[in-house]
């Protein structure tokens, strides 16, 4: 993996602008997600989230690592959302989120976050039907569930599942790369 | 941070978790209670549904075209923008090497005339034997069949795409010898350059499930996508599977299949281990001719294909790869009177047509080193 991460890293510190669009475009959405938590407003996560991307772009700051790199947009995005707080003096939302973070649970905010944009993914990669039936499966609904809410018999539901799975195994291939390129996967 | 439980989660969620990976999560999972807590909540909360609906909200599309303006990115074109510039780097570069050496030393010139860049000729070999020999000029049938023929403004051969089913299939080879380079414009639309010394074999008209072709020397490939019938290149022991994409291939050098990815995906399946590789661009892969991988990197493409746009481009290669590469396009050999001066690294960006000469002073003005050309052998010489 380590290749491919490198590779990444190289792309990001050369400016390559392919390397910048897919970052973006792979980021935005769990880092707005991420800095709403703190600021509450979509909109100002978002505003906040492009701030930080044109300001990667013109940083001169080089990066050692992908891990490293991840972690410092969500700390970035963290830092900046902070700042917007105390700037607007929302006193009591900058004092909650600040204050009583630890280290470890901001390491916990972003392991989720992670997974649940590696999860998004690669369930996107799903031919449809699978992944209508995957969503289902994901929010947590039971097989008979599914089935009734799709009109469609427990058994399709069942195959669909372990296909949807398989075809997610199968396409590891491509998927592996994809994941690798999600930074999802480290050592195999 | 526990960054390598991440997948195992995912995968997890997906169902795509194996015993092994089962087992690694389940000990970190009773590690601490706190990676237990944190396991069950990602695993049976509504994160993910909360996620995808905010996800969908997001002004993602906007913003997204906004910083793509921002840094001047350009979707589909990037490739095109990157050929650009490498051939404006290329220009200042040549400058800044020819204003650096005011006075070019000269190199003796013995009988040079023989001498000639390579050219656009090859010879097609069709399924009866017959041979045609293919020069520049023209555009003519060269086959009874009339399937084929020569395209001078486009350099190369044309197949016509009729999908007949009364024409018989049968197997044409192309081959280039030394100092020579075609291209081939296959019935499916794909185009392949083929360098000096190099064969290709391929069915006319493609089968039905697939198109499979076999190289052997140095080629570029720009492959038409087509979702029903995969494109496939063999080569000794792997088979190259293409998905639509422009990449190179070559197969001399000395340790082994060396394959270059410059857009799209390809995989490569070793024959011996039946094993894929995926490729991703940018990567080249090195392969010995028994299938086994040796290498995979991420390196700068350009000067792996600078010779399909007459450019010969070496970055910090060494002289006897160099030597090597002109041998083939001039059709010369190569002879060293110290062994040294073969690891010896040269870089700069010299022209394909030139005459041999040109591009062998340019070398000595960077590169301690002289030559001595005697008929159609060139002698290498350190001196240092």
């Amino acid at each position: 993996m380590a290749i491919d991460e490198r590779a990444i890293i190289e792309q990001i510190n050369r400016k390559n602008k392919q390397a910048f669009h897919d970052l973006f475009n792979d980021f935005f959405n769990s880092l707005v997600y991420f800095s709403t938590r703190y600021v509450g407003r979509k909109e100002v996560a978002e505003d906040i989230v492009q701030e930080l991307f044109a300001g990667l772009w013109e940083s001169n700051r080089e990066y050692l690592s992908y891990n490293g790199f991840k972690t410092f947009l969500y700390t970035s995005v963290k830092h900046m959302s902070l700042d917007w707080l105390k700037h607007k003096k929302v006193e009591e939302r900058y004092l909650s989120a600040k204050g009583t973070e630890t280290d470890d649970e901001m390491d916990w905010k972003i392991m989720e976050e992670e997974i649940y944009r590696a999860l998004l993914q690669a369930v996107g990669e799903l031919p449809r039907r699978c992944r209508e039936i995957f969503h289902l499966h994901l929010q947590g609904k039971k097989n008979e569930e599914i089935a009734a809410s799709l009109g469609l018999s427990i058994l399709t539901v069942k195959t669909q599942k372990k296909k949807a799975s398989r075809y997610i195994r199968e396409r590891m291939g491509k998927l592996y790369l994809l994941l690798l390129l999600l930074h999802v996967i480290e050592a195999a | 941070m526990h960054y390598t439980i991440i997948p195992l989660i995912r995968k997890h969620i997906t169902g795509e978790i194996t015993g092994e990976e089962r087992e690694t999560l389940a000990r970190w999972i009773d590690e601490h209670h706190d990676n237990k807590a944190f396991f069950d909540r990602v695993t049976s909360g509504n994160g993910i549904t909360e996620r995808e609906r905010f996800f969908r909200q997001t002004d993602k599309q906007r913003r997204l075209r906004e910083f793509d303006r921002l840094i001047g990115y350009r979707k589909r074109r990037a490739l095109a923008a990157a050929r650009y510039y490498a051939a404006a780097a290329i220009v200042v570069i040549a400058l800044l090497v020819w204003q650096a050496w005011p006075v070019p030393r000269e190199i003796p010139a013995g009988e040079h005339a023989a001498i000639k860049p390579g050219s656009t000729r090859a010879t097609l070999t069709v399924s009866d034997g017959t041979v045609f020999s293919l020069q520049s000029g023209g555009s003519q049938p060269i086959d009874a069949e009339g399937i084929a023929r020569v395209d001078s403004t486009r350099a190369g051969i044309v197949y016509a795409d009729r999908p007949d089913k009364s024409v018989r299939q049968r197997r044409d080879i192309l081959r280039t010898s030394r100092g020579g380079e075609y291209r081939v414009y296959l019935p499916d639309g794909s185009m392949v350059y083929l360098n000096a010394d190099t064969r290709l074999e391929y069915p006319v008209p493609f089968d039905a499930d697939k198109r499979e072709v076999q190289l052997s020397g140095e080629a570029y490939f720009e492959i038409a996508k087509e979702r029903e019938r995969p494109f496939h290149v063999i080569v000794d022991g792997i088979r190259v599977q293409v998905h639509g994409t422009t990449f190179a291939m070559s197969t001399r050098e000395k340790d082994g299949i060396q394959t270059v990815l410059i857009e799209g995906s390809i995989g490569i399946q070793s024959a011996t281990t039946g094993k894929e590789i995926m490729m991703s661009p940018g990567q080249l892969a090195l392969f010995s001719r028994e299938g086994e991988l040796l290498a995979l990197k991420h390196v700068n493409v350009y000067p792996y294909i600078a010779w399909k746009d007459g450019k010969f481009i070496f970055e910090e290669e060494e002289l006897e790869h160099i030597m090597q590469t002109l041998s083939l396009w001039y059709d010369v050999e190569i002879a060293y009177l110290d062994d040294t001066i073969r690891r010896h690294p040269f870089t700069g960006h010299l022209r394909r047509y030139d005459d041999i000469y040109t591009i062998l002073n340019a070398i000595a003005q960077i590169i301690d080193v002289d030559f001595e050309v005697n008929g159609r052998v060139i002698t290498v010489k350190d001196t240092r």
